[in-house]
């Protein structure tokens, strides 16, 4: 316990500088926003959400290496630093919904601002912070997963995964025709029902059980790429 | 106090020799306290194992003695023991080899005594 | 003299760890006991590094297993906690900067001794204001070497220490590791193939040759079992027969061999007018390790 609470800590310290940069840029363009007379009059502008889902998602891609390697270097297991990852990209999912809040809260009095989440669903508050902070929980587990099949894979996997999407995409492409759009809609459907929207409306509590579930899924997937990684040194 | 790690000697009687001659020199005084061993085992860059199997065959010799809690000391009389055990020596590790290597060179005897006189500090 | 508050025995039972179609290590059995300087000697690629990896946890093994006083190391902090391993690649945070990764550590090793990691980088004039990344090989060395004597780990494993270091560093280094071990005994490993000058600090030396261990020895009885001989080449030549020579050189009519044999051997030897010595380290390991 005690050194899955160190890692933790290290990991955090490691990503202080980068939020405490993100946020700066994100404080700077408030103030362009407000001090600019007459900013997007015929709609509204968000600056958390999306774009903090973004950072969270680099944070999980460079999570992984460094971090490793220097808990190796310390002789601390990989069960340790596995549980460490979690920890920290929870704490810093926490940090990041709590800011999107506090700047949605500020900028929400002006009438061109509307944060990400109250753009698509009614509620507010307590369900907003928990629905962000799965959402950046998911965002952040998928990037640590993507660099650790990267880390895992040799040179022939990782064209592979590399050229996945196209594939996908393609499949998915070559099904929509096929099937006279049907695939198209189904998808469509699956993907609103997995985010919440139904006839009574949007409703943030099923997406969030959605990226818990992914989360877990993906969490699931890194333990066992974890298990046996080789130190791979610089 | 100077170590040859090319000698065919272990380190430890080195070692032992080494502070035999200090004693000899009077560099280490009866009755005086010497260095420890871990001193000379990171000063001469030696397993502290070899340094204190050094110093224990003086001390089983007589020659060095134990203060607990204080340290390793010179014991009264020891250069006089080093010397006769030295001079007991002196024929079997000196006058043999000088002997062999003057019969390679085909020194005489004569030749031999008289090199010893030059030798001779005058008197 | 060996307490056993700080002992630390270290269990290796079959060990064997195959890369591909390499056998890296082969079927090593090995115990070391607590306090003792260890030399891990070995030929480049003999297997070395991966006996200490592989005794820390950084590889898995093929089959066969590691214990450090009984516990599996395999994934197992409490007892990966003992140990500290200066490894050769530098695992640490590039953009990190040396005292940032002295108080890192000391997170990691809750008996790290800042007071002397500070101590030691004044003494070897290390700038603990550097990023990691803008050390010298021969300054990374020294940045690893101080984390590991101040760890406080119970076993230190040092593979390739003096990796860059210049001949001042070095010989501090020597003085620094055997003070240390003076003040608190613990299990040191020095992995090294340079042998020259670190023969005079191990204990004991244990040989690996083509991922099997050949032998494990305290230095004292190693040297003790071997002599070397010398002169007329056909009088050594003789005496050898029916020995067991592991060198030899020849100069014209003057050869000298490296034997293993009893004191009766050297009494022999002598006796056929031949000299005998006591070999180095360094000559028994060239002798033991050719092929």
């Amino acid at each position: 316990m005690h050194r899955i609470h160190s890692v933790a800590k290290y990991q955090i310290a490691d990503n202080r500088n980068g939020v405490l940069v993100y946020y700066a840029v994100l404080i700077g363009l408030a103030l362009i926003m407000v001090a600019t007379p007459n900013w997007n009059s015929t709609g509204t502008t968000s600056l958390s959400g999306v774009s903090s889902m973004i950072f969270i998602f680099v944070l999980g891609l460079n999570c992984f290496r460094s971090s490793f390697l220097f808990c190796q270097a310390n002789n601390i297991s990989r069960r340790s630093f596995y549980f460490a990852t979690i920890l920290s990209l929870l704490v810093l999912a926490v940090i990041l919904s709590l800011c999107d809040l506090v700047l949605d809260a500020v900028l929400g009095r002006y009438p061109f601002y509307e944060g990400f989440f109250e753009q698509i669903y009614p509620a507010s508050g307590f369900a907003k912070i928990l629905w962000t902070t799965a959402l950046f929980t998911f965002s952040a587990s998928l990037g640590w997963m993507i660099t650790m099949i990267y880390y895992r894979a040799n040179p022939w996997v990782k064209v592979l995964v590399s050229i996945s999407p196209i594939v996908v995409i393609t499949l998915a492409g070559y099904l929509h025709q096929r099937t006279d759009g049907v695939f198209g809609y189904a998808l469509f459907v699956l993907l609103g029902k997995a985010l919440g929207f139904s006839a009574q409306g949007p409703n943030p509590y099923p997406a969030m059980a959605t990226f818990v579930l992914a989360s877990m899924a993906i969490w699931a997937v890194n333990y066992l790429l974890m298990r046996k990684t080789p130190v791979r040194p610089y | 106090m100077i170590l040859d790690f090319d000698s065919e000697q272990p380190i430890y009687i080195q070692l032992a020799e080494a502070i035999e001659d200090d004693i000899l020199k009077g560099i280490m005084e009866e009755d005086s306290q010497i260095p420890s061993t871990t001193d000379m085992s990171v000063a001469l860059k030696i397993n502290p194992a070899t340094a204190r199997k050094g110093v224990n065959l003086l001390v089983d010799e007589g020659i060095l003695y134990k203060k607990r809690g204080v340290g390793m000391f010179v014991t009264v009389g020891a250069r006089r023991k080093v010397m006769l055990k030295r001079k007991a020596r002196f024929y079997e590790s000196f006058v043999v080899t000088l002997l062999d290597e003057a019969e390679k060179l085909d020194i005489s005897h004569q030749e031999l005594v008289e090199m010893i006189e030059r030798g001779l500090p005058d008197e | 003299m060996k307490g056993a508050y700080l002992m630390s025995r270290i269990e290796i039972k079959g060990l064997t760890k195959i890369y591909g179609d390499t056998v890296a290590l082969d079927n090593v059995d090995l115990s070391l006991e607590g306090e003792t300087i260890y030399g891990l000697l070995g030929r480049n690629g003999a297997g070395k590094t991966t006996l200490l990896n592989l005794l820390t946890g950084k590889t898995h093994p093929t089959t066969g297993r590691v214990t450090i006083d009984g516990e599996p190391v395999w994934e197992n902090d409490s007892a990966l906690g003992n140990v500290f391993y200066m490894t050769e690649p530098n695992l640490y945070p590039q953009s990190l900067r040396v005292r940032d990764v002295l108080k890192w550590t000391a997170e990691f090793y809750p008996d790290f001794d800042v007071n002397y990691a500070d101590e030691l980088a004044q003494r070897f004039g290390l700038n603990t204001k550097k990023k990691v990344k803008e050390l010298s090989t021969g300054y990374a060395s020294i940045f690893k070497a101080i984390l590991a004597l101040a760890s406080g780990a119970k076993i230190l494993l040092f593979d390739e220490p003096i990796l860059g270091m210049d001949a001042n560093h070095r010989e501090l280094l020597y003085k620094e590791i055997l003070a240390h071990y003076s003040e608190k005994p613990k299990t040191i490993v020095l992995s090294t193939h340079l042998i020259d000058e670190i023969a005079d600090l191990l204990e004991e030396v244990i040989i690996i040759k083509k991922g099997q261990v050949i032998l494990k020895q305290t230095v004292e009885d190693l040297l003790a079992s071997a002599h070397t001989v010398s002169g007329e080449a056909s009088k050594v030549d003789s005496y050898i027969q029916g020995r067991k020579c592991i060198a030899w050189e020849q100069l014209h009519n003057f050869k000298s061999a490296v034997i293993f044999g009893s004191d009766q051997d050297r009494t022999l030897a002598k006796s056929l007018d031949l000299e005998v010595h006591q070999p180095e380290l360094q000559k028994l390991f060239i002798g033991l390790t050719n092929s």
